[in-house]
């Protein structure tokens, strides 16, 4: 079975993660994500790594984001990380372009005609971007719009 | 009961709660309210709150309530419709430091008609929004989750075992 790593904040960033469940049943997986209460309950049947937060705007964290994305991509070998955000996909997307890992990004649903930091960010090194509204091709013209994932 | 839950984002949301607050003391609400207050620093008087909530606690509490009041995180009120519950949208703004930009506000502005929301941008009025959304029927909610997850998954499929993209 191929596996996947699936890379995510807590909150709104995880629920949409957590709602491709048909997808990524199909694959072996490991969770990163936040060590908050609602990651790790709705998370405790999963394999998770806490990764370092908060992480908005914030580069030390980022930096420390980086060499725990450094291991866990070492140690698990995944053939592909899927991620919804938010700035803990950075590390992990740089370093799977430096380790030709695939990689995936939904970007969040509530964004209609401008992106997340995020996103730009990861876009040129993203192999599958996903948007979720037909306005943000004119941002992201390689995106592939599935609509809303609810 | 009444749950009102700000999400996890990680700047406070003193507006809602203080409203909430305002409205059970002034007797203007009077049902059970159940409060997740995030990083929120203002402590309510008038109702049980909790800072952050497992999922099963989370999905009881929306399950068991006749109205959710929340933040304007889409994942929240766009699950809740999902779920037939009643609904009123209070976005985080900027100005208020409730956020790093406006785009709860904005995505609301142009999904509003989409998913009949109802939210509220001046906190004065929270409790006539409460009042017409009470007295309303709940919209049948169209999910897009199994297109969405099928069409995904063999995207996945195709570049993890080498191939291209075709839309």
């Amino acid at each position: 079975m191929k596996k996947m790593c699936l890379v995510c904040s807590s909150g709104g960033h995880l629920k949409q993660l957590y709602l491709i469940d048909k997808v990524w049943k199909n694959y072996d997986r490991i969770w990163v994500s936040f060590d908050k209460e609602d990651a790790n309950s709705l998370l405790k049947d999963e394999s998770k790594i806490s990764c370092y937060f908060p992480t908005n705007r914030n580069v030390i964290n980022l930096i420390r984001n980086f060499y725990l994305a450094f291991k866990v991509l070492k140690n698990n070998k995944p053939d592909v990380v899927v991620s919804s955000g938010a700035a803990i996909a950075i590390p992990f997307f740089y370093l799977s372009k430096l380790f030709k890992i695939k990689t995936v990004y939904i970007e969040i649903i509530d964004r209609v005609d401008k992106p997340t930091l995020t996103g730009k960010i990861v876009y040129p090194v993203t192999d599958l971007f996903v948007v979720q509204n037909e306005s943000l091709k004119k941002v992201y013209p390689k995106a592939v719009n599935l609509g809303s994932v609810f | 009961m009444i749950f009102v839950t700000v999400g996890t984002h990680e700047q406070a949301f003193n507006r809602l709660l203080k409203k909430i607050d305002e409205l059970i003391q002034t007797n203007q609400i009077s049902d059970d309210v159940v409060v997740q207050h995030g990083y929120s620093d203002y402590k309510m008087q008038n109702a049980f709150s909790k800072s952050l909530m497992g999922s099963d606690e989370f999905k009881n509490y929306l399950e068991c309530c006749d109205l959710l009041i929340c933040h304007g995180g889409a994942s929240t009120y766009l699950e809740a419709l999902k779920n037939n519950k009643k609904v009123v949208i209070v976005p985080r703004l900027a100005k208020f430091d409730e956020h790093v930009n406006d785009h709860q506000l904005w995505y609301i502005k142009e999904v509003s008609d989409q998913y009949k929301l109802n939210y509220v941008e001046d906190i004065d009025d929270l409790m006539s929004v409460i009042n017409k959304v009470l007295n309303q029927e709940t919209v049948q909610f169209n999910s897009n989750n199994d297109y969405f997850c099928a069409k995904l998954s063999v995207l996945i499929d195709a570049i993890v075992n080498g191939g291209k993209i075709n839309e």
